[in-house]
């Protein structure tokens, strides 16, 4: 069982396009002006600047990024405006792309331009994307009278998202060498290594805009359990979207996965044991896997959980009590992401 | 739609890691598992389960395709490099 056929993206998204196209195009070009203006050697400046190009063309013919759209949309919750999150924005780009290039690395999906490159000058990239160019665009809060205080707190902010980060992406690598991973390891991973992420994309947008600790938290509990419940979604893609599956080939240990094995006992325990380890080296039981798991329950249960995080991401929001347009942005975005999809089919316009 | 509180959803997530009785009943129908097992929800709250009961009717073929929907149709999902 695979699917692959739908409609790329949903008419009620759409209204946001040229909007988060606008967003994208000043992110880029904040981030153009900020590494010409690095002090360094030519060669590694065109380093960054050609990978940002790639990531720039991809993301204006798609603008959808969330590391562009959260820091800006959840500054103009708390504030009314968008604009002064600018170089938080940025900072939480060149994160999410920093930490895509070292998990492309790792899983063996590099993008074509990098694939003729000495996998060492993608490290280099991806680590000053990743480390630094948040740091720098932080810093350039500073001329737009950003307290100090504040900045420090930015900047630690992203050092702390990093940190966790790396953890969840280290389990994320240990997992299929481990004999037992529990669901519970599973979700902790995914909250460590995508919910951390989204966290930091809302939290960065408003820490900048209060100091009111409850609105700080639950704009980052929403991020979180938004990011969570993307990262299972991307779970079940990358065992059923696409006939050749890179998660099985790469061994992963995803809550399809971990559900599956955790349930089932006897024969088809080990049956499902040895598909996986032949997974590895072959897609020729790639889809007995599939079955497998399916039939284990994996499919609902880890619908079951998106369900439970889009629940828990609402909650928060709300909590959040965002200002308008900004709250009804973020709904439409809710609920553009909610499984099972709303029955009505036509939004009232903004 | 009425939110569910933040705490007994928090909950239900750990139970349904935690316990194989409630998973299975909570995949099934999580109206009835909420009941069973002694969650206390307001007629509001239990109104916003309902949309949890679509899902549970849904095949594994249907889930997988609307699983699918949501990969291609997320903002920003993870991985815009990999095409």
């Amino acid at each position: 069982m695979r699917f692959g056929s739908v409609p790329e993206n949903s008419r009620k998204t759409r209204n946001y396009e040229a909007l988060m196209r606008e967003r994208t195009v000043r992110v880029f070009a904040f981030l153009d002006e900020l590494i010409g203006a690095l002090p360094v050697p030519p060669n590694h400046r065109e380093l960054l600047q050609r990978h940002l190009e790639v990531v720039r063309e991809l993301a204006e013919a798609r603008p959808d990024l969330s590391a562009v759209r959260f820091p800006l949309l959840v500054h103009a919750a708390v504030t009314g405006d968008e604009e002064l999150a600018l170089p938080a924005a940025a900072a939480c780009t060149c994160l999410y792309v920093g930490a895509d290039l070292f998990d492309s690395l790792v899983d063996n999906e590099l993008p074509p331009s990098w694939r003729t490159r000495d996998p060492a000058e993608v490290n280099l990239a991806a680590a000053t994307l990743l480390g630094a160019l948040p740091q720098f665009s932080i810093a350039r809060l500073r001329e737009q009278g950003t307290p100090p205080a504040k900045l420090w707190a930015l900047s630690y902010l992203f050092a702390e998202t990093v940190l966790t980060m790396g953890a969840g992406q280290h389990e994320d690598l240990l997992f299929p060498i481990l004999e037992n991973v529990s669901l519970e390891d599973c979700r902790a991973m995914a909250e460590r290594k995508s919910g951390a992420e989204y966290a930091l994309y809302a939290k960065a947008g408003a820490a900048l805009a209060t100091e009111e600790p409850s609105t700080v938290e639950a704009y980052a509990a929403f991020g979180s359990c938004f990011g969570v419940a993307k990262q299972l979604v991307n779970d079940v893609w990358g065992i059923w979207g696409e006939d050749v599956s890179r998660d099985l080939l790469n061994g992963k240990r995803t809550l399809p996965i971990v559900y599956a094995l955790s349930g089932l006992r006897g024969e088809r325990r080990e049956r499902l044991q040895k598909l996986l380890v032949a997974s590895r080296e072959s897609t020729e039981h790639h889809d007995e896997v599939r079955s497998l798991l399916a039939a284990a329950g994996s499919v609902r249960y880890t619908a079951l959980i998106v369900w439970l995080y889009q629940q828990q991401a609402r909650k928060h929001l709300a909590a959040a009590s965002p200002q308008e347009p900004a709250g009804q942005e973020f709904r439409i975005l809710l609920d553009d992401a909610l499984l099972p999809p709303h029955t009505e089919e036509v939004r009232p316009s903004d | 739609m009425t939110e569910i509180r933040e705490k007994v959803l928090s909950a239900i997530v750990t139970l349904a890691e935690n316990n194989p009785l409630f998973r299975e009943e909570a995949i099934d129908n999580l109206e009835i598992a909420i009941r069973d097992w002694g969650f206390v929800l307001t007629a509001e709250e239990m109104e916003g389960v309902q949309a949890h009961h679509r899902l549970a009717g849904m095949s594994d073929a249907d889930i997988l395709r609307e699983l699918v929907r949501l990969h291609r149709g997320l903002p920003g999902f993870p991985g815009v490099l990999r095409k």
